[in-house]
């Protein structure tokens, strides 16, 4: 049966919306059909393009016409955004208009504003087929950040039906004054990729505009549409709202999507570099692979890994010179539109991207994915495998190419999980009072609000169900006059109260928090641009002000030489060759190994290790094969870790005294462990420690020898008191402090991405020792430490696995050397510290260290 | 008391070479150094009684709530109050800073300027200590509003020389065999970050002085910092709030910004 899927990408219809006039009385006149009929002229302009409609687009036109909410879930690339659109067409041409010249009737958000137009010729495509059931009248807009002023003017004017925005465009459009006229007709609120939103802050904002269109037109039906997700309940909940979430409807496509995985495996497993994330090693096998298919999409973890791939393929084949491109979120727009215009028409061989190209629509050419380095997640394998094999009839294949040893483990267990179907779960945030204190601003804004009103609108919303009276009455009197410290302070004032209603102070302050909407928080950037003109994308600051004049340096793909750097702009010119050339880096955000993903990555362990006593019942995955060698050494060395104990290592080496300890608990919870027993380590003595921790175990490393032993560890990994102590470390190590940046970016307390407005430029670390030192009420410092305990350490998480701990058998093993298992986590370039000495005795310390090494 | 010295004039750049430079332990200042290096950010000159600080920027809180931004109040009285014990404690009759002592125009509000011109009436009342300011870029910006003589300083545009010193806002970190003052300037607010081999790391505010120059901290709590190149002829002092400490080679070429 030929699928309906294939229509999403194809971009063969003019834009015919554009030459439409605006006729709005001509469907009035018109006889009414019934959604019956109408159900069916749709799966006419299904069948007239050869097609089926599947049930479940059928099921959610139904739903829709009937004024339900629900979520749609179906794989990548089956069709869902016409189940969801058709559906709202269906249901705005049913429900009569209030108005003589109608607004706004359908919301349709997407998380990225790069897939606003592509959406928007994806809409458009099938409404103009269907004229003469809408007449000519549908309009399809975008509004994101990406709009000029003047079509954001001309949109002002003239609103068309459809609107395609993101989640920040649409908190801008609900601070503005006339916000109750504009969304006055609106029928239907699409969110789509839902999943991608869910879980983040992002996300809360979702759900605050949402409970804020509904309290302006209760009749809105909400849909949301996702994919990769296994807690659909709560993400239903998060979207509608707990109050409707009982009759809304939950839609599941079983449309079978045909996924391949595989893994290159390297050759000679010895000489495979154990570390390091720049491991070119498989280039040969890659290139091998990217020959034998038509056009490939090679997925990194990080944008340096793109550029180091990017180049290294260049170099190796210098014949695919204009068949490969680079695509990652610092490229500029322009190339980046490129890169995606040579996917969509299959002029390009390979194009090397991040997350960048996670989402969107679909890019029929892509015939296979690699994923370069681990993919940490089974949704995201999912996800990434999903964007090839678009032709009819065609398999979504990825290939996972590891980047050191360990890593064939964790494509093993990842690709095995995918096969077995179960992915993870996205839970939604709650209470961030930051997200609160800018929506309060933003209603403030659009002819203000009462108290009470907006009290209870909040609270109908998943993330705001469980605030308190008193946490509100702080986020109001924080976005009126900055909080209790500041009261004295009749200069600062965001927001006032006029006969019983909230309002913004001034139409400049408006202004000022519209342009700083959003939650998304980016490091202080530089252009960078060509010195015959031209530009090429942003780095960040940090990376730049560190290289000389003449350096080079690697970006977007080019080798670039510095010619110039004036403080928002580094100029540069060509430069020759490739090697050795620096490649910046950007602090993005690293996804740790997911709790599914370590529970399998141990099983393989397991696996491999029973095959040195007994020979196997079944044969062992060929990637944990190909590394077994490797085990054998760790198992040499020192001991496999297992289910029932938890292995540490001490060992020495020029760096000083290292302790490496294996949970397998995750990333996130590896931090809070190191940070929790470090706390406790030097309370007891005074130290500083140097923390670092990958997804299979963590490190301590102090100057200074740590003589525990088994009796030891298992005192300081007991439970009791882990809430206090944690809270006590937060303080001694600068997680807060980091956490803290992206708060006070939210909350409005320091303006993003701007450098025009100097005076006002402080470092987020700064204000936080302010108001550590001068408010210590401050409720964001507290909701600082909150999220490093809740998402960055999962703390729940972290609590059950110090019982399992208790639960297990501790192994102490002095190695005379790094271990294999020991070393990528030594490798691992993120470290944090933790101490409890003064400045004079670290300085003495560190003064002493510096001596020795340069004696040696 | 502007006279340019001849560049040629040699006693003058020989008696550069014989500034001494010391650090306060404790309750006693050393006695026989040109300059003093304070705890808490500032330097003391003995011979001519002198107290130098640099770059407080008051205000600074206030600009940021001006512009819509939630920063308490403290920072400025609590730098305030430092900056007077620091005077009692040397028993200085003249306390000079090098520009940037107001952060902008829109930080001037009547309580900074008033908390200021408190202090200086409380220093002057105690020791008869006399306030001159060298103008800043951050003055320079305050334009018409800043009258300096209402609050009781002294106000110099450009800089001042007394021999062997001059003092000036802005001086690059270079080294210059020739030069004919001692210089004592501020701005950059200087900052040096340490990398141990067992991965501690500390970024400290610092002094940092060239064979013709002394690169002050800025002393303002509300400020922030920028890391400093240093070479094998430039001399560091971490600076703490509680102390100063030379900084030994060892640590100078663990500098994070080492020059090659």
């Amino acid at each position: 049966m030929p699928s309906a899927f294939q229509t999403k990408g194809s971009q063969k219809l003019p834009r015919a919306t554009k030459s439409f006039a605006r006729q709005k009385s001509a469907h009035a006149e018109e006889p009414k059909i019934t959604p019956t009929d109408l159900f069916a002229r749709f799966t006419q302009w299904f069948l007239k393009r050869d097609q089926q409609p599947f049930t479940f687009q059928q099921e959610a036109w139904k739903a829709m016409a009937a004024g339900n909410d629900g979520l749609l879930h179906a794989p990548t690339g089956t069709g869902k955004t016409l189940a969801a659109w058709l559906g709202a067409l269906g249901r705005s041409y049913t429900v009569p208009t209030e108005h003589e010249k109608p607004g706004i009737r359908i919301v349709w958000m997407t998380p990225l504003r790069a897939l606003a137009t592509d959406t928007a010729h994806a809409l458009e495509e099938p409404l103009a087929d269907l004229t003469d059931t809408f007449g000519k009248c549908w309009q399809v807009g975008t509004r994101t950040g990406d709009t000029s002023a003047a079509d954001r003017r001309r949109l002002r004017q003239n609103w068309p039906e459809a609107l395609i925005t993101t989640p920040e465009s649409l908190s801008i459009l609900l601070s503005l004054e006339d916000s109750q006229e504009i969304f006055a007709d609106l029928d239907t609120v699409i969110v789509d990729e839902w999943h991608e939103l869910l879980g983040t802050k992002r996300g809360v904002q979702t759900e605050l505009a949402l409970s804020r269109l509904r309290a302006i037109r209760p009749k809105i039906i909400t849909w949301g549409l996702s994919a990769t997700l296994s807690n659909l309940d709560e993400a239903v909940t998060a979207l509608v709202g707990p109050q409707r979430s009982k009759h809304a409807h939950l839609i599941e496509a079983n449309v079978p999507r045909n996924l391949e995985f595989s893994t290159l495996i390297p050759e000679p497993i010895e000489r495979f570099p154990w570390a390091g994330h720049l491991g070119l090693r498989l280039l040969p096998q890659v290139i091998e692979a990217l020959e034998r298919a038509s056009t490939t999409l090679a997925f990194t973890n990080t944008r340096s890994q793109a550029e180091r791939w990017y180049d290294a393929i260049r170099n190796a084949r210098p014949d695919w010179k204009d068949k490969l491109a680079l695509h990652h979120g610092s490229v500029d727009r322009e190339l980046r539109n490129g890169a995606e215009a040579g996917l969509r028409n299959g002029t390009l061989k390979c194009v090397v991207a991040t997350s960048s190209l996670d989402l969107g629509v679909d890019f029929g050419p892509v015939e296979q994915v690699l994923q370069i380095g681990s993919p940490k997640g089974i949704a995201r394998i999912l996800q990434r495998a999903g964007r090839s094999g678009h032709a009819p009839g065609a398999v979504g294949r990825l290939i996972c190419v590891p980047t050191h040893a360990l890593e064939l483990i964790e494509c093993a267990a990842a690709r095995i999980a995918a096969a077995a179907g179960s992915v993870e779960p996205r839970r939604p945030l709650t209470n961030s009072l930051d997200c609160l204190s800018q929506h309060i601003v933003t209603v403030a804004c659009s002819g203000g609000f009462r108290e009470q009103e907006l009290f209870e609108e909040v609270q109908g919303t998943v993330a705001f169900a469980g605030l308190d009276k008193q946490s509100w009455r702080w986020a109001l009197d924080f976005a009126a006059r900055g909080g209790h410290a500041l009261s004295a302070y009749p200069d600062y004032c965001r927001i006032k109260e006029r006969f019983g209603r909230w309002y913004i102070a001034s139409p400049a302050l408006a202004r000022r928090h519209r342009m700083n909407i959003g939650t998304i928080t980016s490091n202080a950037t530089v252009n960078v641009k060509w010195c015959r003109g031209g530009r090429l994308g942003t780095v960040e600051e940090a990376f730049i002000s560190r290289l000389n004049t003449g350096d080079r340096f690697l970006f977007a793909g080019r080798p670039l030489k510095l010619f110039r750097f004036d403080g928002l702009t580094a100029w540069v010119k060509r430069a020759r060759g490739s090697h050795g050339i620096q490649v910046p880096r950007w602090n993005g955000g690293r996804m740790p190994l997911s709790t599914l993903l370590s529970a399998a990555v141990l099983e393989q362990v397991r696996l491999a290790g029973e095959i040195r006593d007994t020979p196997p019942t079944r044969p062992l995955p060929q990637e944990t094969e190909a590394v077994a060698p490797l085990l054998a050494t760790q198992a040499q060395w020192s001991r496999l870790p297992t289910e029932d104990t938890l292995l540490i290592e001490r060992t020495r080496s020029r760096d000083g005294h290292h302790l490496f300890i294996f949970p397998f608990e995750g990333r996130l919870v590896h931090e809070g462990l190191a940070a929790l027993l470090a706390w406790r380590i030097a309370n007891q003595t005074p130290s500083t420690l140097t923390l670092a921790s990958n997804d299979w175990g963590f490190e301590l490393t102090g100057a200074k020898q740590l003589k525990l032993d088994a009796r030891d560890f298992r005192k300081l990994f007991k439970p009791g008191q882990l809430l206090k102590d944690l809270c006590a470390c937060l303080n001694g190590t600068e997680m807060a402090k980091r956490q803290f940046r992206e708060i006070a970016r939210v909350a409005g307390l320091i303006q993003g991405g701007t450098r025009s407005a100097k005076q006002t430029q402080a470092s987020a670390g700064l204000i936080f020792d302010v108001l550590s030192e001068y408010d210590t009420e401050n409720l964001l410092l507290k909701q600082a430490r909150h999220e490093v305990l809740e998402q960055q350490f999962e703390f729940q998480r972290l609590s059950e696995s110090l019982d399992a701990i208790s639960e297990k058998e501790i192994v102490v093993i002095d190695t005379p050397r790094l271990s294999p298992l020991a070393f990528p986590i030594w490798a691992e370039q993120i470290q944090s510290r933790l101490t409890t000495q003064n400045w004079r005795e670290r300085i003495t310390q560190m003064a002493e260290e510096l001596e020795q090494a340069a004696r040696t | 008391m502007t006279q340019k010295q001849s560049p040629l004039s040699s006693p003058a750049s020989r008696q550069n070479q014989n500034i001494r430079i010391d650090i306060a332990e404790g309750e006693t200042l050393p006695g026989d150094a040109d300059i003093v290096l304070l705890p808490g950010r500032a330097a003391f000159l003995p011979k001519t009684s002198t107290v130098v600080c640099s770059d407080i920027h008051l205000g600074k809180a206030a600009t940021f709530r001006h512009a819509g931004m939630p920063v308490p109040e403290g920072s400025a009285q609590h730098d305030l109050k430092r900056l007077s014990q620091i005077i009692q404690f040397c028993k200085a009759q003249r306390l000079v800073i090098t520009g940037d002592l107001f952060h902008a125009r829109s930080g001037c509000t009547p309580q900074v300027l008033d908390e200021f011109s408190s202090f200086c009436q409380q220093v002057r009342a105690l020791h008869d200590t006399q306030v001159t300011l060298v103008v800043g870029n951050h003055e320079q910006s305050l334009g018409k509003r800043f009258r300096p003589y209402e609050i009781g300083i002294d106000r110099c545009e450009k800089e001042i020389i007394e021999l062997p010193f001059r003092f000036v806002h802005n001086q690059p970190i270079e080294h210059n065999d020739q030069a004919t003052h001692f210089t004592i300037a501020g701005h950059i607010h200087p900052t040096i970050t340490i990398k141990s081999p067992s991965g501690d790391r500390m970024t400290c505010r610092c002094f940092v002085a060239t064979d013709a120059a002394l690169i002050l901290p800025a002393f303002g709590s509300f400020t922030g910092g920028h890391n400093v190149k240093t070479s094998h002829r430039t001399r560091l002092w971490l600076a703490q709030p509680d102390g100063v400490a030379a900084a030994t080679p060892a640590l100078m070429r663990a500098n994070h910004n080492l020059e090659n």
